[in-house]
């Protein structure tokens, strides 16, 4: 999927843990999960920007994954190949964390910055949240004011 | 005065100006524009860049993950925290403990432009209610009614949008601009509050509901809290004060310059003050004297920062009251979720606030007042909006249930925030930190602060308030936990008092310093208690009142 094409830091091997990992904090289900948001396209860009201080950890967190889903079950390769109830009980264990709540910071980034950080495919995440990028905008803004200001007018 | 081309002032760094103002923020901007005006020459002294309103987007990475406007554009500047004078400050990353921009126009550039007048008994609450053991409490040196004219001038001159309450103290002039449109979340805080018999008013606020000026009214683009205006309709000294400063050709703004020193001569007067370019060059500025208005936190560190053999203890400081007394507002909010839409990520952040519990009431057991608002904070945004949700436990939420809280909450979320008094406390304060130095080697921040159990209290209160307005009004999954003592402040107060007294005090009540005569401090510092929160209209007023006194002394040559 999202993994194609040339990534600036990230090896494949990682690219696909680390959509793995992305797709149980913001999975898809009717609508699409962090990954084919873009998400792990935006930690590449970050990464290798930015955000490069956070790499080492990033890639040492990588392995760690790789290491416990191989304890999990010795015939995968890493987290991408396990079940999605074997991939939770991996990453419940590594929740708390730094490579965890850098990843996750990083998936939220890239679900929801503006497109040109390289996530947030087509506005794809913005549209989950009914968030619509514009300057300017008129009242009513939402279904309380709009309900009030009709009350108003029948009263006048 | 010099001019060049372009028509703006230039000042050469060897020969005097009338006054150097260090920082170009909610104060700065007023005494330049003001003292320029009344015809003296003025050089503005800005770390931050000049930025323009269309330099500014709505990049929430950019101002909330980089630091855009918070950090400094050219070099380190750590800042160190600890909660008691016992431990070892330590610096860490996120948020820096004092959050201010450093940008042409500072903090009023990315504030979210509450504007709230201070009461009368907020002047002298000291003798209203006593003593309060353990803290600076204290009466202001002026009173309501002598800064009143100032609140009115300010509100005009600035573009302030309004309507008066119930509880207001007497105002001498209507609002200037009629309000900003209520808000599905002001209209859920109306009806809460009305619930359980509250009072709920219009929020005046610093954003322009119509033209004014020149300037555009509010587009409800809804980037407001921590971002800066493309409209130039948020009242910036940036898109108010600043272009009128230069605008007399007698106002210099020098961006990208850092501030390390004020330099006295043999008779302790200023003779001219140190800074440093983007790229690390020295320079020096001559001036006849030199007004401080670098924010609570910079303003003190700079001070203290000028120590010599006659000011051994740093400048204006022989009080040893520089930097203490530290104030921040007390903060707290709570999150809810409602059945239809308010998208409440839509225009300003507040257009309803609660004052009911302004005052102080001995009946409540604790010392303390505070108001109320609606507002989406920083759901307003999405990567924030789900940074939030995120950080609803430890470890932070993920997961199925995680994205659905995120995607349905944010066009549903109601948010109040609860805002309250500070006691002044001498153990809050900002000094220098003796381990950490910046990008140019200035000695860090070190904010040291525990909010009084007083102060938290009153949180708490004001959160039970918050709890029974949303469930009148059938709130879901409502997010409350007990006030939390605050690790960083946006309000930087109370650092420089002011006062009659020389032993208890840094600046008079005209805000010139009592140990030496041709140095001023006008900004958040000179506030003597902390107001009930939204403390930026009282600085404008002061900064009014002290450009009238200024110029005022200055013609008589008395300074």
């Amino acid at each position: 999927m999202a993994s194609t094409g040339d990534w600036q830091v990230l090896k494949p091997s990682e690219v696909v843990e680390l959509e793995a990992l992305a797709d149980q904090i913001w999975p898809g289900d009717d609508t699409p999960g962090a990954s084919a948001l873009g998400a792990v396209r935006f930690m590449d860009a970050a990464l290798g920007g930015f955000m490069a201080d956070a790499l080492p950890l990033v890639q040492s967190g990588v392995r760690d994954l790789q290491n416990r889903s191989r304890a999990l079950n010795p015939s995968v390769s890493g987290l991408s190949q396990l079940s999605s109830s074997q991939q939770y009980e991996v990453i419940v264990a590594v929740e708390q964390t730094p490579f965890f709540s850098t990843v996750h910071t990083m998936v939220l980034l890239g679900v929801f910055a503006l497109p040109k950080y390289s996530g947030n495919r087509d506005q794809g995440g913005w549209t989950q949240l009914g968030f619509e990028s514009r300057h300017w905008w008129h009242p009513p803004f939402g279904y309380y004011d709009a309900r009030h200001a009709g009350e108003r007018n029948e009263r006048e | 005065m010099k001019g060049n081309d372009s028509g703006k002032a230039r000042f050469p760094g060897r020969e005097p100006v009338d006054f150097v103002i260090v920082g170009s923020g909610a104060a700065g901007g007023v005494l330049a524009r003001e003292l320029s005006r009344a015809g003296f020459t003025i050089v503005v002294l800005e770390q931050g860049p000049y930025r323009r309103a269309t330099d500014f987007s709505h990049d929430e990475l950019d101002t909330f993950f980089r630091g855009e406007l918070t950090g400094h554009p050219s070099w380190d500047d750590p800042q160190t925290f600890r909660t008691t004078e016992a431990e070892e400050a330590r610096t860490r990353s996120g948020l820096p403990p004092a959050l201010y921009a450093r940008t042409v126009g500072g903090s009023s550039v990315h504030m979210s432009a509450n504007y709230w007048r201070m009461r009368p008994q907020d002047f002298k609450e000291r003798s209203l209610l006593g003593e309060i053991s353990g803290t600076g409490f204290a009466d202001w040196p002026i009173s309501y009614e002598e800064l009143e004219p100032y609140y009115s001038r300010a509100e005009w001159e600035i573009g302030v949008s309004g309507a008066p309450g119930p509880f207001d103290a007497p105002r001498s002039r209507p609002y200037p601009l009629p309000p900003m449109p209520v808000k599905s979340s002001g209209v859920l805080l109306e009806e809460g509050a009305r619930k359980i018999g509250l009072h709920p008013q219009v929020a005046p606020v610093a954003i322009l509901s119509e033209e004014y000026r020149g300037r555009p009214p509010c587009a409800h683009c809804g980037f407001c809290l921590g971002f800066g205006c493309e409209m130039n309709a948020k009242s910036s000294t940036l898109a108010t004060m600043i272009p009128e400063a230069e605008a007399t050709g007698r106002c210099e703004i020098r961006p990208l310059s850092t501030v390390y020193r004020l330099e006295t001569g043999p008779d302790g007067r200023v003779t001219e003050v140190a800074y440093m370019d983007a790229e690390g060059g020295h320079h020096a500025q001559r001036a006849r004297s030199v007004i401080l208005a670098a924010n609570g936190a910079e303003t003190p560190r700079l001070l203290l920062m000028s120590d010599s053999g006659q000011h051994p203890d740093g400048l204006a400081n022989s009080s040893g009251l520089v930097g203490k007394y530290l104030m921040g507002n007390g903060h707290a909010d709570i999150h809810a979720d409602m059945k239809d839409p308010l998208n409440d990520w839509k225009s300003i952040q507040v257009t309803r606030i609660v004052l009911d519990f302004y005052d102080h009431d001995p009946k409540r057991g604790f010392y303390g007042g505070g108001g109320i608002d609606a507002r989406p904070l920083t759901n307003a945004s999405p990567i924030m909006h789900a940074m939030g949700i995120a950080g609803e436990q430890t470890p932070p939420r993920w997961g199925r249930e995680f994205k659905r809280d995120v995607t349905q909450g944010f066009s549903h979320h109601l948010g109040m925030l609860c805002s309250s008094t500070s006691l002044p406390l001498e153990s809050n304060n900002i000094s220098l930190d003796p381990n950490h130095k910046d990008g140019m080697g200035r000695p860090a921040v070190r904010m040291t602060y525990r909010d009084h159990d007083h102060d938290l209290a009153m949180l708490d209160f004001l959160l039970d308030r918050c709890e029974e307005m949303m469930e009148a009004v059938g709130a879901r999954r409502i997010r409350r936990a007990p006030a939390q003592h605050q690790t960083y402040h946006a309000h930087l107060l109370g650092t420089c008092r002011m006062g009659n007294d020389p032993a208890t005090s840094v600046v008079d009540a005209h805000h010139r310093a009592h140990d030496v005569a041709n140095l001023f401090i006008c900004d958040g510092s000179s506030l003597v208690s902390s107001g009930r929160g939204q403390p930026t209209l009282t600085i404008q007023a002061l900064a009014f009142r002290a450009a009238e006194h200024i110029e005022k002394i200055a013609r008589r040559g008395e300074v």
